[in-house]
């Protein structure tokens, strides 16, 4: 590895590092670095502090490490994917997917009886709600990549299903009423607080394998970048490409999605921070450098949203769009740059 | 004493679904080495032909074999061609090295160094092709004729004992066309390879070629430069 690259990922391990501290220490209550440590050493549950390290701030910081770095990964594959600097992890409507399945069981948890409802409406049950809409969309995704030639013309059903989930949702909307509207709302604006240690677990056993496998999948995805009939003739299965990308990419963000709402932003505007940082296109380097900054971005977004206004939790959507939008915008200009060029 | 490849065409038609682009099969046998330049009019079916030669699409009708193996079924493993296309591929940030380099992907996994050959085979084709300093440019920064002249260290890169071009010559100077036409042949000769290019440039072709399939009327029609003595190319293609 180039000198000049390993310096740029010792600095963001070191960023890294940082923001995880801050996002443990600094928040509603500030804690003194003696007493985290204390908390981290002593096994008692005695103290106030080591509630809040261990039930509070650990599974937050947790969430937004692996929620951050996942969406970026799958961001970065879905602009592999499509040769488009715009592609996000949502742009197969697998954000419309999960938003729909999660407004159709609280909806109709709100006709069950209580009890019944209780099940549904837990963090688990939101989850899965979300979780099957994914795989619903995802599976209709890859059934259409193993039909049509062109990626293009995947990028246009993924628009299109996204649009049709989304008018079926305003249908679950109009239905639901202004309680089950508000909860359906709050969990659409996104949060890495909501998450108990099993779906943890359950988020890192996906999105790890999936970060890894995404790094020894560097070649593939760098002779793609070339375009279908290159790739074709180096004897890259175009058919096969596509359907595993869509796997990677899809399957990490609705693992999010399903637990932490529809993440705005990070997973498109993360990979563009990476590109232009390490001036690169090799996913060998690009996956590992996203994945960082993804998760660096997502802990910042969270110590903001927990640190700006006294007493209250801003929504993760609100920060990531404001610091992620700015992004996205330069990209846009730098793209019309481009076109007057040539 | 560098291996003959074979190259053999038989019965085939080509197209897009029941358009065929010729009218009557073709078949063909051609050994290394093997310089030859495609003519013919705009959509007459030259890239069609070069794609279904190279396994990437399907001859509508009959076979093509690659040293015995069929071409579509060769493509898929990788590594028996390589190709230079007219269209131009934006990527951020990579450069003209990158580019010519990830013709050893074929080879090579992405991580592992390249071998002393390798880089010889780098340098031999970037200094063939003339682009040696352009080596540290990124290639959305360079014209068009340098992209093209990438492309084609690219190919020479991946050392492919069949190279297919799709008009590699569109956006060169008139020097760099004489001497890519004059680099194909001699590549072709000392490492016995195959090579196929089409052109829209009947006189430099005759000028630098020795082998042509003209496409005309729905025909394939092929022709050896000593015996078209004092007739012109050109006159042919109309």
């Amino acid at each position: 590895m180039l000198p000049k690259v390993k310096k740029h990922f010792l600095i963001l391990l070191a960023v890294l590092v940082v923001v995880l501290l801050a996002d443990l220490l600094w928040g509603a209550t500030g804690i003194a670095f003696r007493d985290f440590i204390n908390v981290l050493i002593s096994k008692e549950p005695a103290n106030s502090t080591y509630f809040i390290i261990w039930k509070y701030r650990i599974p937050k910081m947790l969430t937004a490490l692996f929620a951050g770095a996942g969406l970026a990964i799958s961001g970065l594959l879905m602009q592999t994917l499509f040769r488009n600097p715009l592609a996000g992890p949502y742009v197969l409507g697998i954000s419309s997917g999960a938003s729909l399945g999660v407004s159709l069981v609280i909806l109709g948890a709100s006709f069950l009886s209580p009890v019944a409802a209780d099940f549904f409406r837990n963090d688990i049950g939101t989850g899965l709600s979300a979780l099957g809409g994914t795989f619903l969309v995802l599976a209709l995704m890859i059934w259409v990549a193993g039909r049509v030639g062109g990626n293009f013309t995947i990028l246009i059903m993924g628009l299109i299903v996204g649009q049709i989930l989304g008018a079926l949702q305003g249908v679950t909307n109009f239905l639901a009423n202004p309680e089950t509207l508000k909860e359906f709302v709050l969990w659409g604006l996104g949060s890495f607080n909501q998450t108990n240690m099993n779906q943890i677990l359950l988020m890192s056993a996906v999105i790890l394998p999936v970060v890894l496998f995404a790094y020894f999948y560097s070649g593939k995805l760098n002779a793609y970048l070339l375009g279908d009939l290159y790739a074709k003739s180096l004897g890259i299965d175009l058919t096969k490409f596509r359907r595993t990308v869509i796997i990677l990419a899809g399957l990490t963000a609705g693992i999010i999605t399903a637990f932490c709402g529809p993440i705005a932003f990070v997973g498109m505007a993360v990979p563009h921070l990476a590109r232009h940082l390490l001036k690169t296109y090799n996913h060998a380097l690009l996956i590992p450098s996203t994945a960082l900054l993804g998760a660096i971005l997502a802990l910042v977004c969270d110590l903001i949203s927990h640190v700006l206004l006294e007493g209250y939790v801003i929504p993760i959507n609100v920060i990531s769009a404001i610091l992620g939008g700015p992004v996205v915008v330069w990209v846009v200009f730098k793209q019309r740059n481009k076109m007057y060029e040539n | 004493m560098k291996t003959e490849n074979k190259l053999i065409l038989e019965q085939i038609l080509w197209g897009y679904g029941n358009n065929n682009l010729v009218s009557k099969p073709v078949s063909a046998e051609i050994l290394s080495p093997a310089f030859i330049l495609l003519l013919g009019a705009n959509g007459t079916g030259k890239s069609t032909l070069l794609k279904v030669l190279g396994g990437l699409i399907n001859a509508t009708a009959g076979k093509v074999m690659f040293n015995g193996e069929p071409v579509n079924k060769l493509s898929k493993k990788g590594g028996f061609v390589s190709f230079v296309f007219a269209s131009r591929p934006h990527v951020d940030f990579m450069k003209v090295s990158d580019l010519v380099m990830s013709g050893f992907y074929a080879h090579n996994n992405p991580f592992a160094k390249l071998s002393r050959q390798q880089l010889e085979r780098y340098e031999f084709a970037m200094r063939m092709t003339g682009i040696t300093a352009l080596k540290d440019n990124y290639i959305n920064k360079i014209s068009d004729g340098e992209f093209q002249k990438a492309m084609i260290a690219r190919a020479l890169v991946q050392d492919t004992p069949l190279i297919i071009l799709d008009e590699p010559t569109a956006f060169l100077d008139y020097r760099s066309k004489r001497e890519l036409f004059e680099l194909l042949s001699q590549i072709a000769k000392q490492e016995s390879k195959i090579i196929f290019a089409s052109t829209h440039d009947p006189d430099l072709a005759q000028e630098r070629g020795e082998l042509f399939w003209l496409i005309k009327n729905k025909e394939l029609q092929v022709l050896q430069n000593a015996e078209l003595g004092n007739k012109k190319l050109k006159d042919e293609l109309i």
